[in-house]
């Protein structure tokens, strides 16, 4: 079939049908013939893509008015149940979804090439995603984040998007996020390191030096995600993004959550002053020592074959940051803010403690011990310091 | 697994469900459908947008179908007649039922999270109102004014819900956290770019006013600080006009607004401070000038809490200030303006403006100079304004009625505070000049040193202000509760200034003020003297004095005068009687003498009264016993007479009296058992004085010259001559010039015996026939008291004759004998030689006397009755009785020659030089 023939078509139809065919003929044109070349199959399902589906351009590939919120929305449901109703293979191992249908989403929300209204779209769509259970959907999701890397714009975006127009809206309590890790592990470890580089991190240039503070619903769900599965920060790891993603395409190495996480428990004692989130902190601090100490071993019993991960690095524990805010307070001199320097002191030599014992940090030992006395002094700081140099 | 997939399901034929509502007519849509749609907003976020484009488009619904009705019929408004204005708009109940089920349901969602829910919804029916408020006015309508769009849209439930569901929910915000909360939000909606939306935003600010306002005017603030200038954009004026339309009701949160964000700017520290605290003063000027509203909130009582040590504080921000305002608008222009626009609150600027130049604390002699140029540029453009401008500026008015408040200001003894503040009474004076009256009047009464008055004498030397101050005289004059004499003292020295004015001053007009004034002057001036107030009837004869000279000039009515020559009398006796002071009693009496011949000059009738006066003065006590010789005296103390009569009262009756000859009783009220109302005699030395003085003073009012030269008219003495015989002749009868026979005086003695009384108890009435006598034929007018005390001597000396005393043993008889027959001869009724005979009485007997008395001088004068017409002008101009041609017939002087020759050892070489010479020629002949 011809380019043009396609979309005269699709454009015999009205809207509810056109997007459907749309999104079947993209389904042929993407996974089916390979006959045609394959940068000209992309260009048309680009076409396709954003004219029949989006509505972004019109015949003359022009942009077009943004569609109603209820079309939107219905858009929304008919691209859910798209992929819900495709067969799923057997062999599905609930964590990378299906290969075909990943490659239709990438494609639907590709890195670069899309209108900026696009990245709302692909929020909404895992949002109601999430609501709905349509498990296929956030594990391509998973795997499109961990292929662009979680804390790229793309994925940063759709962390943020999710913050601001889902987790505010549902209770932490609500089972569809309690059920998240079980239907989309990729998913859940993904937007967990995503979610972790968003806050208490004024690397991220929108934040203007301020130091932000994740929402207590996000917070309250991380911990929770981690406390019912130890391994869940892992995944990435070990999961095999070969098989999920289309041939010729090279797997991207995964980033585990536990460095943005840890941040956030060091951070949380000097800049947080409501006292009922310091104590999510402190359980998370717990959650994420159990998981490193405990997740890891259980997995590598059961999959010898796997390679060791890296929970920390020497070189970004404990970031300049969170040493000039160290030294601010310091310079306070107030009792309640020096035992908030020394809760920091001990979780960061606690968490290094555990790293080392679980074997998975990564450094020189003798840069670490510098970046250690560089901190304030602390009875179990020395006691670490000692144990490293021994 | 299942269950989930249950789950899922479930889900999506709601959605389902939803979405198919969605492509229905709004006109079918049922309240379940409505509330099944809530339930997507909480469950699926994802469905959220939707939702609430769904309710938007709802809500737009609602509004278009009243809109349409009102399209269908919009003469419902015009035609008052027909019944369909008995017919409101109304949308079909059920549209109405789930617009307000929208509402609730929004709100319990508010209601159950605001955290989460309150700003989308905000955000959504702000959004909505936006779009709704903008659609139909650029499509239905041109642009209205704010009041009609509100009441447009008042008449829409519908978009009342809307607004509704907006301010529950701001409401809602604010209880749980805050206003902080909320001000971002306004802060988006004040970011609206048509000024359809204004209306929305006059609602908001309905229910939370201080919010709006503050949040609208930081908006203005933050806009300045970036365009780093300010501009009156449309935006400004949209606000402007919900600011005016908020100050209908909340003008007390405008001014709490306004001056918490003034207070804002006070910060402790400036280095600290934000860029747009900084910029709110700069602001607030210029929006002061935009808006009357915002001008009236900051002129208010608030400014009473502004003092100079807070403006002080701001003193530092003022170079930064400077970027706001430009060359031709500059701070203090901005603020002359804003003056010149302002209304009630002046009074607090004007206070406050005072209070800075007024004080002398060196920390503050930068915002001393500014308040002194800013009033000066001030005054100069109020003046300008108001001498080129039809207009009046809305100041003026305010000033007006806020003048008490600078009183103070004007009586200030700091003369860079009085000068500005009598400047500024100067300028609203060439608008309304009546209100200059009260101010004059009332520093009249207070001023009391010589800066109040030169405040004053400023004022009144500004443009026509001269016109008012008779005005303002009249209102001082009618105060009753001050004491006057402080009015008495400025007037003095202003008519001192106006004869003898210091260079660029012209008071020309005081005096005729004043003169116009003379019935009150008089009354005081003889209040005065009756209660003794010497101090204050010195004043006030300095400024009769000063203005003797205009009294001339204008036609004054004849009571007026009168009274003014009574006040003098009255003032020239009591300084005689009570001034200890003799250079202060010379100087009165001098005073009076040219006052009265001032006054005399013009007026016969004001001369006559004064003669009157006067005569009457001497005739009673106490003046009376001024002139009685301490020998001459039966008490060595004068006890004042005790009179019950009010003398006020007296005085009101008899004010214009006109009748000539009526008694004007002097009288005291006081106590005559009291001691310390007697007072000592005057002894011989003050008698003389006081007789010098009188004459003197006669003599003015009779001399009728202008020069001062005391020369007086035939005319005036004779009339004074008849004043005396009026007031010494009991009387009417017999009051004619002839002498009866002797024998006749048995007729008339009582009134003849009453007359010598009086002029022996009062020998000043000696030396008044004595100046009658001296201005001859006067004295013939006063023959009837000649002839009195003529017989009663004459029966006197028989008496003494029948028992043989002597002469000299009757020393008071032989007195009057002399003055008598002295008075007669400068008179010239005894003509050659009888002329002598006042030299030989006192060596003669009483027996003598007698035969003297009654040959000489009763018959002689009996025969040749002494009337004027004997008198002839003389070549220098007096009258003269030619005695050498006209010679005494020989029986009337045998008497005297026998006497003579009886005591010729004594009288010889007169009797030679009278009767020798005058034989021979005789016998010559």
């Amino acid at each position: 079939m011809d380019y043009n023939e396609v979309k005269v078509n699709l454009r015999k139809f009205g809207f509810p049908l056109s997007t459907v065919n749309a999104l079947n003929q993209i389904q042929t044109i993407i996974n089916g013939e390979t006959s045609r070349k394959q940068h000209l199959n992309e260009d048309l399902a680009m076409d396709l893509i954003s004219e029949f589906i989006f509505c972004e351009t019109n015949e003359e590939g022009k942009s077009t008015k943004p569609m109603s919120r209820i079309r939107y929305l219905e858009l929304l449901v008919m691209i859910c149940e798209y992929f819900n109703k495709t067969k799923i293979k057997p062999d599905n191992d609930n964590c990378c979804g299906d290969t075909a249908l990943n490659a239709i989403f990438m494609t639907l929300f590709p890195q670069f090439g899309a209108p900026p209204q696009r990245t709302n779209m692909l929020v909404s769509l895992v949002s109601l995603a999430i609501s709905t259970y349509s498990n296929l959907i956030l594990q391509s999701a998973g795997v499109q984040m961990q292929q662009l890397g979680c804390s790229s714009k793309y994925s940063s975006q759709l962390a943020d998007g999710l913050v601001k127009k889902f987790f505010t809206f549902i209770s932490s309590n609500s089972s569809s996020l309690h059920l998240l890790p079980q239907n989309a592990p990729l998913f859940t470890a993904n937007l967990m390191t995503s979610l972790s580089e968003l806050y208490f991190n004024t690397k991220t240039p929108d934040t203007n030096m301020i130091i932000k503070e994740p929402p207590r619903v996000v917070l309250e769900t991380v911990v929770q995600w981690i406390n019912s599965d130890p391994c869940l920060c892992f995944t990435a790891h070990y999961t095999d993004l070969q098989r999920a993603l289309p041939s010729g395409a090279i797997p991207m190495a995964a980033t585990l959550p536990f460095l943005g996480l840890f941040r956030w428990c060091f951070f949380a004692p000097l800049c947080v002053k409501n006292n009922n989130d310091l104590e999510l902190y402190s359980e998370l601090h717990c959650a994420l020592i159990e998981s490193v100490m405990q997740g890891w071993k259980v997995y590598s019993e059961q999959n010898p074959r796997v390679s060791r991960p890296y929970t920390l690095s020497v070189h970004s524990v404990v970031p300049q940051q969170l040493k000039d805010l160290i030294e601010e307070t310091i310079k306070l001199n107030d009792p309640v803010t020096m035992h908030a320097v020394e809760i920091v002191v001990e979780r960061l030599t606690q968490s290094i403690h555990a790293a080392i014992i679980s074997d998975t940090i990564f450094g020189n030992k003798q840069d670490l011990v510098n970046q250690l006395e560089s901190l304030p002094e602390n009875d179990v700081l020395k006691t670490l310091i000692k144990r490293i140099q021994v | 697994m299942m269950e989930m997939k249950k789950h899922q399901e479930d889900q999506f034929t709601k959605l389902a469900v939803f979405l198919s509502e969605t492509k229905q007519p709004f006109i079918n849509v049922q309240t379940a459908q409505i509330t099944c749609a809530i339930e997507l907003l909480k469950v699926l976020p994802a469905a959220q947008d939707a939702v609430f484009e769904y309710y938007a488009k709802f809500f737009d619904y609602a509004i278009s179908t009243y809109l349409k009705q009102l399209k269908v019929q919009p003469s419902w408004v015009e035609s008052s007649s027909t019944s369909s204005r008995l017919e409101p708009l109304t949308i079909p109940p059920e549209i109405i039922e789930n617009v307000t089920n929208i509402r609730d349901v929004l709100l319990r969602l508010v209601e159950e999270d605001h955290l989460v829910w309150a700003p989308v919804v905000l955000h959504w029916s702000y959004k909505l109102l936006g779009k709704v408020s903008k659609h139909y006015n650029m499509h239905e309508f041109a642009r209205m004014p704010l009041g009609d769009m509100l009441r447009f849209w008042s008449q829409c439930s519908v978009a009342y819900i809307l607004v509704d569901i907006n301010n529950k929910t701001i409401a809602k915000m604010m209880k749980a956290e805050g206003e902080q909360s909320v001000d971002s939000m306004i802060e988006t909606m004040l970011g609206y770019k048509s000024s359809s939306f204004e209306w929305v935003l006059a609602q908001i600010g309905d229910s939370f006013p201080s919010l709006v306002i503050k949040d609208m005017l930081l908006c203005g603030i933050k806009e300045m600080c970036i365009t780093k200038k300010f501009k009156h954009t449309e935006k400004l004026n949209s606000f402007i006009r919900i600011l005016d339309h908020l100050s209908i009701t909340y003008f007390n949160n405008i001014k709490d607004v306004v001056f918490k964000l003034f207070k804002l700017s006070l910060g402790e520290e400036h280095q600290k401070m934000t860029i747009e605290n900084i910029a709110i003063v700069p602001f607030l000027l210029h929006m002061a000038m935009c808006s009357s509203t915002l001008l009236k909130s900051m002129l208010c009582e608030n400014l009473t809490q502004i003092t100079p040590e807070v403006l002080n504080k701001l003193l530092p921000l003022y170079p930064q200030w400077k970027k706001y305002f430009d060359e031709q608008c500059s701070l203090l222009d901005i603020m002359v303006q804003v003056l010149l626009n302002a209304d009630r609150g002046i009074k607090h600027v004007l206070n406050l403006i005072f209070q800075l130049i007024d004080c002398d604390d060196p920390k503050l002699k930068i915002l001393k100079t500014g308040a002194q140029t800013l009033f000066e540029l001030f005054l100069a453009e109020l003046e300008y304004s108001l001498r080129t401008n039809r207009t009046t500026p809305p100041i003026v008015k305010a000033l007006v009625t806020n003048l008490h408040s600078i009183k103070l200001y004007l009586l200030s003894t700091n003369i860079n505070v009085a000068q500005p503040a009598g400047r500024l009474l100067s300028c609203i004076a060439i608008r309304d000049q009546e209100c200059l009256l009260p101010y004059i009047a009332t520093m009249l009464i207070e001023c009391e040193n010589s800066t109040q008055l030169e405040t004053l004498v400023e004022i009144l030397s500004f443009g026509v202000n001269m016109a008012h101050f008779d005005g303002g005289l009249v209102y001082a004059l009618v105060k009753t509760d001050v004491s006057l004499s402080n009015v008495w003292s400025n007037i003095n020295t202003l008519l001192s200034l106006e004869s003898d004015p210091p260079e660029g001053i012209s008071l020309y007009g005081v005096s005729l003020a004043v003169v116009s004034h003379l019935d009150k002057i008089c009354r005081s001036m003889i209040e005065c003297c009756h209660s003794g107030d010497m101090h204050s009837a010195h004043l006030l004869s300095s400024i009769l004095s000063k203005i003797a000279t205009k009294l001339c000039m204008k036609e004054m009515s004849v009571p007026k005068v009168l009274y003014c020559v009574k006040a003098a009398v009255l003032y020239f006796f009591t300084c005689l009687f009570k001034e200890k002071d003799e250079m202060f009693k010379l100087k009165a009496c001098l005073r009076m003498n040219k006052f009265v011949n001032t006054v005399s000059y013009r007026s016969s009738i004001a001369r006559t009264a004064a003669m009157k006066y006067i005569l009457d003065g001497v005739l009673k006590e106490p003046f009376s016993l001024l002139f009685v010789m301490p020998d001459n005296r039966r008490n060595d103390y004068i006890i004042q007479p005790l009179e019950r009569t009010s003398l006020m009262g007296s005085f009101f009756q008899q004010e214009f009296n006109l009748m000539f000859g009526e008694e004007i009783s002097i009288k005291f009220d006081k106590d005559e058992l009291h001691p310390k109302y007697k007072t000592p005699v005057f002894d011989a030395k003050s008698v003389r004085f006081n007789e010098q003085r009188l004459v003197s003073f006669l003599r003015s009012c009779y001399s009728s010259d202008e020069c001062y030269s005391f020369e007086p008219t035939l005319d005036t003495v004779v009339s004074l001559a008849l004043l005396v015989v009026q007031f010494v002749s009991p009387d009417v009868m017999y009051n004619g010039l002839p002498w009866p026979d002797e024998d006749f005086t048995k007729v008339t003695i009582e009134r003849d015996v009453h007359i010598y009384h009086t002029i022996t108890t009062k020998p000043i009435l000696w030396t008044i026939l004595g100046i009658l006598a001296g201005h001859r034929p006067a004295l013939c007018y006063c023959s009837v008291l000649l002839r009195a005390v003529c017989a009663c001597l004459i029966n006197h000396w028989g008496a003494v004759n029948h028992t043989k005393g002597k002469s000299k043993d009757n020393r008071q008889l032989l007195d009057d004998t002399v003055k008598l027959l002295n008075t007669m001869s400068l008179g010239q009724l005894l003509p050659k030689p009888l002329d002598v005979l006042g030299v030989i009485v006192p060596e003669l007997t009483p027996q003598q006397i007698l035969i003297v008395l009654r040959d000489c001088v009763w018959t002689y004068t009996r025969d040749h009755i002494p009337a004027p017409a004997l008198f002839l002008r003389n070549n220098i101009g007096g009258m003269w009785r030619d005695t050498t041609t006209v010679a005494v017939p020989k029986p009337y002087s045998d008497s005297l020659r026998l006497t003579m020759i009886e005591n010729i050892s004594q009288f010889g070489d007169l009797y030679a030089r009278l009767f020798t010479n005058n034989k021979q020629q005789s016998m010559e002949t």
